[in-house]
């Protein structure tokens, strides 16, 4: 944007002007507009047909910062490049950044303790255009886009379009009301694995069945790890979910984990008021700062304008923007009142363990425990949100034991929150177990320092929540990126200590990733100390990791390859292992990967492995040579899915247990009764978007997605440009169902046969076109209006109106305003699969006050 | 029949890829296949105004006048070739807001038997509203800020049939020079039963085999015309130069599935230059 300017400079000719005498110069007054943004009346000279301004009454209007101003000179700085302005009489120059022009009696004077431009010259050293009346006595700068009060203009003009735009959810017209069945849908989950060495029994296979069953997930495994030793691994669980209610939401029967922080298997009963899937949406944050007066501040979240500020009388802004869980990075850009523009960011990271300040949730559960370690177990967590920032968390853990003495009781209290966004704090206290508090700083999206102190309770015997021995671990933390998030230059590390009633370990790593092209490197350092009674023992381990992307230029073949190299040391800086792997996706659900490499204590070793993840399976088949044995393992999981609708098994990857599924058909409802009926037409080719997925009917107009959370609303929405016909509209815009586990939900979708109604508002004297009338078309059947307004020629024009009776007429508001009445009239659109159009239809209106 | 002047040749002289007025338009040239008989265009708006868009179909199709520069012929008695009475726009009438965008779908209701071929329309899409920013001479001729301009983007239309052929012949062809440059004539005759969409080359060498100019521009024929290119020739000596043109259904700015193929074609003469 300076560059026209700077390059204007040189266009200056002040040759072409002859000398000014203060004398000659006759005062006038001039109204100068910048475009239509704002004008101002200037006490000016006119010297034959040119007008000299005061320079710094100029740059007041287009807000340019004056940084000095004498009768002779000024002096500015130039926003947002910060580009300085000199004209100073006395020296004779004109100055704009590098370049230097004369300054002399024929484009300058000095008059009233002002300096006094020549407009031409001062335009063009702006890059401006610019137009002068002296029959208007007017001076109109045609285009002050460039200048600062026209970006603040343009940027202010901005913010509100995007404020205007901001909600874009997809509202449901019609919600489906819920289809619970006593039993409904069938889900089988299968998995194998098996070693070419030892079959059956060293592989490990699991079969899993879900159906749902009077609303909630029934499920029932078998799974078989290592039979030879453990035996079968029998689950079975009902998990009922009711989404709306506030005290139980959730209830769990049967095999299950239980709840709160420290969650463990248990054979029994769990049940709580969280939420089946917990919103992402946390609440807001206030972001604030300290800027000069006159500055605003906007905040943006991936690219998306979502809050800003002007800064108060004492120079701060305050910014309250919505929050989710975890990190919440806030591009902030501030601009000065002269055009100046600043750059920062900051975040917010927010814990998963927060609330919504008042929200109170509990959980409960109570059963057998799944382990050895225990007989039976309880808990009771609770959790509630003191504020926007903090939540506190309080409960207990019991666990039984055979020997009664050796129970263990674990009550507990928690705080989590943040102090001035930048610090994020985290307390627990568990009795019997931990005292543990944390503390991160994030300042902005490019550091984040960390550091956690834990204590261990000792003499508790046979511990479950904590290792047995443990007395204590600090862990400090950081990363660290010097240009940017988005770069891939980052340095991170970590320094752990542990320390238990025998020894302590001291371990840390710091490491860098750096791309140069292509190739990423991530060097590293680690090193580990063990002291124990009487000995300490030392190593530093070095390591090299690479990541080779595609390269394009490499051909078909290899130019869709990745590669990745591992180098590291052993405790005495010796080789001790050197691998690499390349891989490459022989289709976009089928890939390939061929290594090898060597290890101090494997020796040479070569692998291959091919990865299918397709639509109906996953498999995984790998063979390597080692020790001069060849060694392969087989690895398959996927799901059949029952199709109730049309008594069908489909297969996908899965795991599919306790998700759900949508299934049906898009047909053009031709007597506009909402249901697929005998002869209608199926529509293929239709994109119909189920929540954040989307997918195309087939030849028989079936779509069908599976794998989407159950007992969560999901808005399904037809595409209206993959219908063959514009006219077509779908008898719904949306449609909000809840998905039940474990089987399809059926959802058919009707599109109606729409048609088009166009005509004309006119003045009933004269048949002129009246312009943006208000209008409404209201369906006599079901009541709905849809409001429309008449074009600048008065014709209107409604697109997508489905079969039915309906009452046009002028809105009602719009009719007291215009001092008229006029009766609705009425008409019918048929249902015509080509489109039915009603044209030239006429409303005429008298006594219009225009 | 009337004739309008345009400034490119492109798909059939491309005078879209509009962004005046504030609306933008893509894509740039329509295909719509008989099989699925519709196609869509995008209108958006980025101007902080809303802009009242109305939509028409007419039949045109380019032409060359006696300069040898393209104009756009209208012909006003029926033509078999015309698709423009049966494309219709839906919404062809619509208002669209600051940052906004419109999809409108185009619906082509052919007449039964249309025999196979290529026919066409253009697609005129007028923007009314908002401002229109527009430089000024530095003279004092009047400010013209602000102005409420209805601006018309013209995009071609070909509706396409069955199998498509398409070839051109190169007639007459002929290099003067005019000024500082070398104006090349030549007569191009559409053959087949679909336009000649592609690009016009034309390389001026000397006897030595040097390339001393040369021209590469998009080029449409529908029927026949005779456009005049330009080779710059400042200061290029007199003597006996080979001028050889050559066209080819390529194009950089249009997709492959876009063009009908046909085989290259070329000519070459020489030429002495005073």
């Amino acid at each position: 944007m300076i560059g026209p300017w700077i390059l204007a400079l040189g266009l200056v000719t002040p040759r072409s002007l002859q000398p000014v005498a203060r004398d000659t110069a006759e005062p006038v007054i001039v109204e100068v507009a910048l475009g239509r943004l704002t004008t101002a009346t200037m006490a000016s000279f006119r010297v034959g047909s040119r007008v000299f301004v005061p320079v710094v009454e100029f740059f007041d209007l287009a807000e340019i910062k004056v940084i000095h101003s004498t009768a002779f000179a000024v002096e500015a700085s130039i926003e947002p490049a910060g580009i300085p302005f000199r004209a100073d009489r006395k020296v004779g120059r004109l100055e704009l950044g590098r370049t230097v022009a004369p300054l002399d009696d024929s484009n300058s004077l000095s008059a009233n303790g002002m300096l006094y431009l020549d407009l031409e010259t001062l335009a063009k050293t702006l890059g401006l255009q610019w137009n002068t009346s002296w029959a208007d006595l007017t001076v109109t700068i045609v285009d002050p886009a460039a200048l600062p009060i026209g970006q603040r203009i343009t940027r202010e003009w901005r913010r509100r379009t995007q404020q205007a735009r901001l909600p874009g959810e997809l509202i449901p017209e019609r919600i489906l009301p819920d289809d619970r069945h006593a039993i409904d849908g069938l889900v089988l989950d299968y998995s194998a694995y098996t070693p070419t060495t030892g079959q059956f029994a060293t592989g490990a296979y699991g079969a899993a069945l879900g159906l749902d069953v009077v609303g909630g997930s029934f499920t029932a495994s078998l799974e078989s790890q290592n039979p030879g030793q453990r035996g079968l691994r029998s689950e079975a669980a009902w998990a009922g979910v009711w989404r709306n209610r506030k005290w139980l939401t959730q209830l769990r029967l049967g095999d299950g984990l239980s709840t709160g922080p420290r969650p463990r298997t248990v054979r029994g009963v769990s049940f709580g008021n969280s939420p089946y899937l917990r919103p992402n949406a946390l609440g807001d944050a206030t972001f604030s700062g300290k800027l000069g007066p006159g500055w605003q501040v906007e905040a943006y979240r991936g690219g998306r304008l979502i809050g800003f500020d002007s800064v108060n009388a004492l120079g701060r802004y305050t910014i309250d923007a919505p929050i989710a869980y975890g990190e919440n990075p806030v591009e902030l850009i501030a601009y000065g009142p002269f055009g100046e523009v600043r750059r920062f960011n900051r975040t917010y990271r927010a814990d998963p363990n927060r609330l919504p300040n008042g929200h109170l949730e509990y959980g409960a559960a109570l059963g057998q425990c799944r382990t050895d370690r225990c007989q039976a177990t309880a808990n009771l967590d609770l959790r509630y949100g003191l504020s926007r920032h903090w939540t506190a968390q309080a409960g207990l853990d019991q666990f039984w034991r055979p020997d009664s003495t050796t129970n263990l009781f674990h009550p507990y209290f928690g705080l989590s929150g943040t102090i001035a966004n930048a610090f994020g704090v985290q307390f627990d206290a568990v009795a019997n177990a931990i005292v543990r508090g944390s503390l991160r700083y994030e300042p902005r999206t490019s550091l984040i320092l960390g550091a956690e102190v834990t204590r261990f309770a000792r003499g508790v015997a046979e511990p479950i929540l904590t290792p047995e021995g443990r007395t204590g671990q600090i862990t400090l933390t950081g990363i660290y990126f010097p240009a940017d998030r988005q770069s891939s230059l980052f340095i991170e590390g970590s320094v752990d200590r542990i320390t238990t009633q025998s020894a302590t370990v001291t371990s840390g790593r710091i490491g860098v990733s750096y791309q140069y092209r292509q190739i990423q490197f991530v060097p590293s350092v680690r090193w580990q100390r063990d002291r124990t009674a009487g000995a300490t023992i030392k190593q530093t381990i070095l390591g090299l990791n690479a990541y080779l992307l595609p390269i394009p230029e490499l051909g078909s073949l290899f130019g869709q390859a990745t590669a990745r190299v591992n180098i590291e040391t052993s405790g005495r800086l010796k080789p001790a292992t050197l691998t690499g792997f390349i891989s490459r996706n022989l289709r976009r659900d089928i890939r390939f990967e061929l290594g090898g490499g060597w290890s101090q204590y494997q020796g040479p070793m070569i692998s291959m492995q091919l990865a299918a993840n397709l639509s109906t399976i996953r498999a995984v088949t790998s063979l390597s040579h080692n020790h001069g044995a060849i060694t392969g393992n087989q690895f398959v999981q996927g799901s059949l899915l029952y199709d109730r609708r049309a008594r069908r098994i489909n297969f996908a990857a899965g795991p599919s247990l306790e998700r759900g599924g949508v299934v049906g058909r898009v047909f053009l409802d031709q007597n506009g009764n909402d249901q697929f009926d005998s002869g209608e037409q199926l529509l293929a080719n239709v994109r119909v978007t189920i929540g954040m997925e989307t997918r195309v009917s087939d030849d028989r107009g079936e779509y069908r997605l599976w794998n989407i959370a159950p007992h969560e609303p999901a808005v399904i929405a037809v595409d209206t440009t993959t219908l063959q016909s514009p006219l077509w509209a779908p008898s719904y815009a949306a449609v909000s169902i809840e998905p039940g586990p474990n089987r399809y939900r059926v959802v058919d979708i009707p599109i109606s046969p729409g048609g088009v109604i166009e005509g004309r508002v006119v003045e009933a004297r004269d048949s002129a076109g009246v312009a943006a009338v208000a209008l409404t078309l209201t369906n006599t059947a079901t009541g709905v209006v849809r409001r429309i307004a008449s074009f600048s020629d008065g014709a209107f024009y409604i697109m997508g109106v489905k079969p039915g009776e309906y009452r046009l007429g002028i809105d009602p508001a719009a009719a007291v305003r215009l001092g008229i009445s006029v009766p609705p009239i009425g008409l019918t659109i048929v249902a015509d699969p080509d489109g039915a159009i009603v044209a030239g239809v006429t409303i005429a209106i008298s006594h219009v006050n225009r | 029949m009337r004739a309008i002047r345009i400034a490119a040749i492109g798909f059939g002289l491309t005078t879209s890829l509009a962004t005046a007025q504030g609306v933008v338009v893509a894509p740039h040239a329509i295909v719509v296949d008989h099989r699925t008989r519709s196609a869509a265009i995008t209108i958006y708006n980025p101007g902080n105004e809303p802009t009242e868009v109305t939509i028409a179909t007419f039949y045109g199709y380019p032409v060359t006048d006696s300069t040898g520069e393209f104009e756009l012929l209208t012909p006003t008695d029926p033509d078999p070739q015309s698709a423009a009475s049966w494309i219709e726009a839906y919404p062809k009438r619509m208002m669209i807001g600051p940052l906004e965008k419109q999809i409108v779908r185009l619906l082509a209701r052919p007449p039964a038997n249309l025999p196979d071929g290529e026919y066409w329309s253009r697609i005129m899409i007028a923007a009314k509203g908002g401002k229109l920013p527009v430089a000024t001479p530095d003279s004092g001729s009047g400010i013209q800020v602000g102005l409420n301009l209805e601006v018309r983007t013209i995009l071609p239309l070909q509706y396409r049939k069955g199998t498509l052929r398409t070839e051109v012949g190169l007639d007459s062809l002929t290099a003067r020079r005019v000024s500082d440059s070398v104006a090349v004539r030549v007569r191009m005759v559409r053959g087949g039963n679909a336009a000649f969409i592609g690009t016009a080359k034309g390389e001026l060498t000397d006897q030595a085999g040097r390339v001393v100019g040369s021209f590469a521009v998009p080029i449409a024929v529908y029927r026949s015309v005779t456009p005049r290119f330009a080779i710059p020739a400042t200061g290029l000596p007199a003597g006996r130069y080979r001028l050889a043109l050559t066209l080819s259904t390529a194009r950089t700015d249009l997709a492959a599935d876009q063009l009908v193929q046909a085989t290259p074609v070329a000519s070459r003469i020489d030429i002495d230059l005073p």
